[in-house]
């Protein structure tokens, strides 16, 4: 099996500190793989568990340090990381986002079997880059992943949660999914994919090698682009009780009161 | 001019409430033609959901028909949606932020080259008529407001962050029937089965009481006494997403800007600082309570009462008392 997976740096948010206006303080603080992405790692190595001559392409957009972060990605059992690279990507929206990474993946990787993501990103929560990903390549999706079931060389059988239950799905080769966490930890990485991970050189591929088109990329190609910025407001009386006894009657009286 | 509101329907065909919320939005902001796509296979009865939208307000439905509609997929339904747009064409186009809408909304944008802003908190027009979609960003530190370059300008909003209006029963929609050819496009996806979730898994933004707990309520033993004060007072236990990140709780009884929109009549913050990703997600509850040992925590900001103290000693005098 061939398999993609697609792999954000972001800001490790159990670093992050607030400010007392309630502002981020982004100063040392670690990039880390978007955990939901880790949950995409873990499925592609489980398949390769079973199926050993699958080949695994991990593919971010990102600054030149995410060479690490798919470096860790090798060391935990991937194949290959390309890292698509170039200052004209910079301040692409999901959209152009997406195309960047649909075209890598294109150029890069023949024969897909499988593109898997995780369904959110912790910096930008919009859950939009794979089914867009997934439009610019064309391939069938299923999004909202809670568990592969079962997969062979066919097909795979994959759980998939809405609000109003448990769908279980059947689907065929070449598709994009988008994974949810589990309560199971992915697994760590191995002295023999650590030392994989030393020997194998990220794949750094610029506007150039990948061959897409300005209008497609960075902030140029973004449809969306922020007009303006300010700080959320919403402020109300804050009163402080010093007897928590009062709590209990609050609640109690709030919920007559209705809403 | 017109704004187009996209109507998803849960498996048993009714139409998502989010709908509703975002027409009663637009009429907000919108003077021009609102009108909602509904889809559905050909047999299908859709006079409730013709009526339930008709007293939202909208000036026009398009309910777009193809046997392969009877039930949510992403191709056909990403089809017959760009297929009836080419007739309707929109300027502005909402879709709900559910599971199937947000699967939905990038589909439809990438075919389009469409800007598409998810998760909106609000919506309004720009001077010059645009559609102004503000959401917060930065991990919630700001907000934005996000403007589209191409048309139809897209935006998607969490079911609950808006409210529905009071029904209008003397509004008389136009109803427009359009039938789309699927022939040429193929699903090869397969539903096999259907598990609904059971009371247990009701999900939190239908609770009338909320107790979450936060970072600060992250140890087993302060995670136990915000479930048994939530037991007690009748509750459902929720989390902000630091215990999601660390792993303890899956995003389902998350609360904020990743996980749920809740607007319960009483919002219990345990341990929660307040980050604004979190008060995206409550800050519309009717009464908010913080408990916080940290006297200067931003969610004090945002409550209606608060008490300062260790969630371990004031829990359990809670839990105790009548």
């Amino acid at each position: 099996m061939n398999i993609v997976v697609c792999i954000k740096q972001v800001p490790d948010t159990q670093d992050i500190k607030w400010t007392e206006k309630g502002t981020m303080i982004r100063e040392g603080v670690e990039s880390i793989i978007n955990p939901y992405d880790e949950f995409a790692l873990e499925y592609a190595l489980k398949i390769k568990d079973k199926y050993p001559d699958t080949k695994i392409t991990v593919i971010s957009m990102g600054p030149m340090q995410a060479k690490e972060l798919l470096k860790l990605a090798i060391a935990k059992g991937a194949d290959e990381g390309i890292l698509a690279c170039d200052k004209k990507f910079a301040g692409a929206d999901t959209y152009a986002t997406s195309a960047t990474l649909a075209h890598t993946i294109k150029k890069y990787v023949k024969d897909i079997d499988l593109i898997i993501c995780g369904q959110f990103a912790i910096d930008g929560d919009t859950a939009q880059t794979a089914p867009s990903m997934a439009g610019h390549l064309n391939l069938p999706q299923v999004t909202f992943v809670t568990d592969i079931l079962s997969f062979d060389e066919k097909g795979i059988k994959l759980r998939r949660e809405t609000e109003e239950g448990f769908i279980d799905v059947q689907a065929q080769y070449p598709l994009v999914i988008s994974v949810m966490k589990r309560s199971d930890e992915p697994r760590n990485h191995t002295i023999k994919g650590y030392i994989n991970a030393c020997n194998t050189d990220i794949t750094v591929a610029c506007k150039e090698d990948i061959g897409i088109d300005d209008n497609l990329i960075g902030f140029k190609g973004s449809p969306t682009y922020v007009s303006k910025s300010f700080p959320p407001h919403f402020e109300r009386k804050g009163e402080i009780l010093t007897d928590e006894a009062k709590l209990l009657d609050i609640i109690r009286e709030k919920l007559k009161e209705g809403k | 001019m017109s704004l187009v509101v996209l109507a998803l329907k849960k498996r048993n065909n009714e139409t998502e409430n989010v709908a509703l919320e975002l027409v009663s939005k637009a009429k907000k902001f919108y003077n021009g033609e609102i009108s909602a796509i509904l889809l559905a296979a050909e047999n299908s009865d859709e006079s409730k959901n013709i009526e339930k939208l008709s007293q939202a307000g909208v000036n026009k439905i398009y309910v777009i028909k193809n046997t392969k509609l009877d039930r949510y997929s992403t191709l056909y339904y990403k089809e017959a949606v760009l297929r009836s747009l080419e007739k309707i064409n929109p300027d502005i186009f909402l879709i709900g932020a559910t599971v199937n809408g947000r699967d939905l909304a990038p589909r439809i944008a990438s075919a389009l080259g469409a800007g598409l802003t998810a998760d909106c908190t609000d919506l309004g027009l720009t001077e010059e008529g645009k559609l102004a979609a503000t959401r917060p960003t930065f991990g919630g530190s700001l907000m934005a407001t996000i403007l589209s370059r191409t048309t139809p300008q897209m935006a998607t909003v969490r079911p609950k962050v808006f409210k529905m209006n009071e029904p209008n029963y003397e509004n008389k929609p136009e109803i427009e029937e359009i039938s789309v050819n699927l022939d040429d496009v193929t699903d090869n996806i397969e539903e096999l089965n259907f598990v609904p979730k059971t009371f247990e898994d009701t999900p939190i933004d239908e609770a009338e009481i909320i107790v979450a707990a936060g970072r600060g309520a992250k140890e087993p033993e302060t995670v136990e006494l915000v479930k048994k004060f939530a037991d007690k007072i009748g509750g459902k236990f929720a989390v902000s997403r630091s215990l999601v990140d660390l792993g303890l709780f899956k995003n389902d009884i998350q609360v904020g800007q990743t996980g749920k929109t809740v607007t319960p009549k009483i919002y219990i913050a345990c341990g929660i600082s307040g980050a604004i990703q979190h008060i995206e997600g409550m800050k519309n509850s009717g009464t908010i309570i913080a408990i916080n040992n940290d006297k200067d925590a931003p969610i004090f900001k945002i409550a209606d009462f608060g008490i300062v103290g260790d969630l371990n000693k004031i829990l359990p005098k809670l839990i105790e008392r009548e």
